[in-house]
């Protein structure tokens, strides 16, 4: 803060502000740099004009002009624009400084073999900060997306990208301060817009308990993050690992969620696993299922067009969902359940299934339709 | 000075004519057990060897505090945990934890009468009948939190605080009526001042658990007690100092891993610190002008009770322990090292 005022102060010296008297004060009316000889001002006269810096997520500045003239306010702007500029390069630096949690991350979830470190090394760099590498971890993983990109569909450089920078070390310190996480958790961005938790917890026999705290925590992540003016959070967490090396796959699996979840569930938040059963399992399936049954499937479905095919899957869908109940299904579809009935039947002519008959076919039907989206989801990207 | 009118004078935040030398911890060491012929685990819970080896402390050693309470699990053993009480050179520590649900747990009625319980309370009336008039003994409690661990499992009471925190609640406020029974029993035995472990440390819990849980339990539990009490835990708790000191603690007993300056800045006006001697580096494993160093240093800080950080392992060497005392000795509080 002392740099900032300094700063200041070398500004106000140095811009051309022709000869207007100008103020930099804190909330409090302290004059931090001034080009008068005032040592404090009270609250603003009709005479002054005044304008409002944030300085940090506490504290504004403001810059007080004596007169309210077109040169008095000319120079304020001048030392608004310029003020506000080496606040956002400067957050930027700081934002860019690796802290040691930032390394730890780094190091552990290393996508290249050759330079991840041996566990004992890696252990090593754990420990050299404190942390204990004997306890059991899984990693919550939140992806931000920038709401500021839903208004802004050009790529003008208008000061976003250090504003948004700012606002996710705000992001990462909320989330530090979660009441759930001591010092034994670690906390730091990771890539272009994710911030990794790596929750420690001490070893106990019933491990069904590590998923349901990771799903609590992970949820007062999200509430603790929903005032973000600027980010949407997306949530998952991965598998608890008894070792360090590990730790990465913990990453891959929160990272699989948040990828098919994005997808399928349209919507921000928590995804579970459990609310991604049928895309989990599609996206694990043999290449011989996917080649032999379902592309073949896909195709047939696909020779009356796109629309039919997805109609009918939305159809079979429900259908399954609704118990292979033809009246339940047509009421959950606001249509006449002889269209139900019509769309059953064309759908079992062109693929050969019946799932209201099979329950094998019930499955491929499932994973059909999860199959096609998840597909339609990588086209459009 | 009397080491009473010292301690307490220094608890008010008095001038004194040095820097009391207090232990709100076990001082125990092997050198203290080879000079009484009372040696560990059996000290633990026998009331003579158990007063003998604390009174070492202040007979020989110069430390202007008694304190009898050489583990952290009378309490534990009272309640049916199975104890290795160690050796010599090793302190005890709860190998069965009995508590397989928290809402199992009820205050026994004869929880007073309990050998362990009985012993300590024996040994700090002989204490006080011998030493009570110039010299602060002190009692000692576990708290509800780290009573929890003892009882429950500290992964399993950390899982539940997260899963189930209305039931960790329920659970500590019981738990806290052993340690209201246990510290008053110790006063009406004659303790001058208690001090109260409660492990709520940075590597486990968050400053808000603390907060929204604990203090409030704290708060009422000192509200209760009419004499001094020190609030013991470990490690850096910085980001929870300033709760603490809303706790209604007299003094916090602070390890070194805090910077002194701050804390004291946090703590201003509504309690003391005593402390924070390192263990590792200096007490266990330094020479007696580093000893000097560290305990000049932590005066200058600003530290008005001289403690070492925590517990002792048994392998000080009294030598070191006697530096603290002749130290503080030597030094205006707050002035440096006399000439």
């Amino acid at each position: 803060m002392q740099q900032l005022i300094i700063f200041a102060e070398q500004l106000l010296r140095t811009l051309p502000l022709n000869g207007a008297v100008l103020y930099i004060t804190n909330a409090t009316g302290k004059i931090l740099a001034g080009t008068g000889n005032e040592a404090f001002l009270g609250p603003g006269s009709d005479e002054c004009y005044q304008e409002k810096v944030a300085i940090s997520a506490q504290e504004t500045w403001h810059i007080i002009a004596v007169e309210n003239d077109e040169r008095h306010v000319a120079a304020l702007r001048i030392v608004k624009v310029t003020l506000e500029t080496a606040i956002d390069s400067l957050l930027f630096t700081q934002a860019n400084v690796r802290g040691p949690e930032e390394a730890i991350v780094e190091q552990l979830l290393a996508e290249s073999d050759d330079i991840h470190p041996h566990e004992l090394e890696l252990s090593g760099i754990v420990r050299k900060h404190g942390f204990d590498t004997t306890l059991p971890r899984a990693v919550i993983l939140i992806e931000l997306e920038e709401k500021i990109n839903r208004y802004f569909n050009i790529n003008l450089d208008l000061g976003y990208d250090a504003s948004a920078l700012r606002a996710k070390t705000t992001v990462v310190q909320a989330v530090k301060e979660n009441r759930y996480l001591n010092k034994q958790d670690i906390v730091a961005p990771y890539g272009y817009n994710q911030i990794v938790i790596i929750k420690a917890f001490m070893a106990i026999s019933d491990t069904g308990k590590y998923y349901t705290a990771l799903e609590k925590i992970a949820l007062e992540v999200l509430n603790d993050l929903a005032t973000s003016k600027i980010f949407l959070p997306r949530l998952a967490y991965g598998k608890v690992c008894d070792s360090l090396g590990d730790i990465k796959q913990s990453y891959q699996e929160a990272k699989r969620l948040l990828h098919l979840g994005s997808q399928t569930l349209g919507r921000n938040g928590l995804y579970r696993a459990e609310d991604l059963l049928a895309e989990l399992m599609v996206f694990g399936l043999p290449s011989a299922i996917v080649e032999k049954i379902l592309r073949p499937l896909t195709r047939r479905l696909q020779a009356d067009g796109d629309e039919t095919c997805h109609e009918l899957l939305r159809y079979m869908e429900t259908y399954i969902l609704a118990g292979y109940n033809i009246s339940e299904t047509a009421q959950k579809l606001y249509v006449h359940r002889n269209t139900v009935a019509g769309k059953i039947e064309k759908y079992k002519a062109i693929t050969g299934l019946d799932p209201g008959e099979h329950f094998d076919d019930a499955i491929l039907t499932k994973l059909l339709a999860v199959y096609l989206r998840l597909e339609q989801g990588l086209a459009a990207k | 000075m009397t080491s009473k009118e010292r301690v307490h004078s220094a608890l008010l935040g008095q001038e004194t004519d040095y820097c009391p030398v207090i232990n709100p911890t076990t001082l125990v060491t092997y050198e203290s057990m080879l000079h009484t012929g009372c040696f560990f685990p059996q000290a633990h819970t026998d009331t003579d060897k158990m007063a003998a080896l604390a009174a070492y402390g202040h007979t020989v050693l110069g430390f202007d505090t008694i304190m009898p309470y050489l583990s952290l699990h009378l309490e534990a053993a009272a309640l049916s945990c199975q104890i290795d009480w160690g050796y010599a050179d090793k302190l005890p520590s709860v190998t069965i934890y009995p508590i397989k649900d928290l809402r199992e747990f009820t205050v026994p009625s004869n929880f007073l009468d309990r050998k362990p319980i009985k012993s300590l309370l024996a040994a700090i009336r002989i204490l006080k009948h011998k030493h009570g008039k110039d010299t602060v003994i002190v009692g000692k409690v576990v708290g509800p939190w780290t009573l929890a661990y003892h009882l429950y499992g500290a992964a399993n009471i950390l899982m539940d605080i997260i899963i189930e925190p209305l039931r960790v609640v329920e659970a500590l406020h019981e738990l806290k009526e052993i340690s209201m029974l246990f510290a008053q029993a110790q006063m009406e035995a004659g303790a001058d001042m208690i001090t109260w472990s409660d492990h709520v440390t940075g590597d486990l819990v968050s400053p808000q658990i603390y907060s929204d849980y604990l203090l409030p339990i704290h708060q009422d539990c000192m509200r209760k007690l009419q004499v001094p009490v020190v609030l013991h835990v470990c490690g850096n708790v910085m980001d929870r100092l300033h709760l603490f000191a809303n706790g209604g603690f007299a003094a916090f007993h602070i390890d070194s891993r805090n910077p002194i300056p701050e804390a004291l800045e946090i703590v201003k006006g509504k309690m003391m610190l005593t402390g924070n001697i390192n263990i590792p580096n200096i007490l266990l494993n330094g020479s007696t002008a580093e000893v000097r160093e560290e305990v000049t240093a932590v005066i200058r800080d600003g530290i008005r009770l001289i403690s070492p950080e925590c517990g002792l392992p048994t392998r000080v060497p009294n030598a070191n322990l006697f530096e603290v005392v002749k130290t503080a000795r030597r030094c205006s509080c707050g002035k440096g090292v006399k000439a």
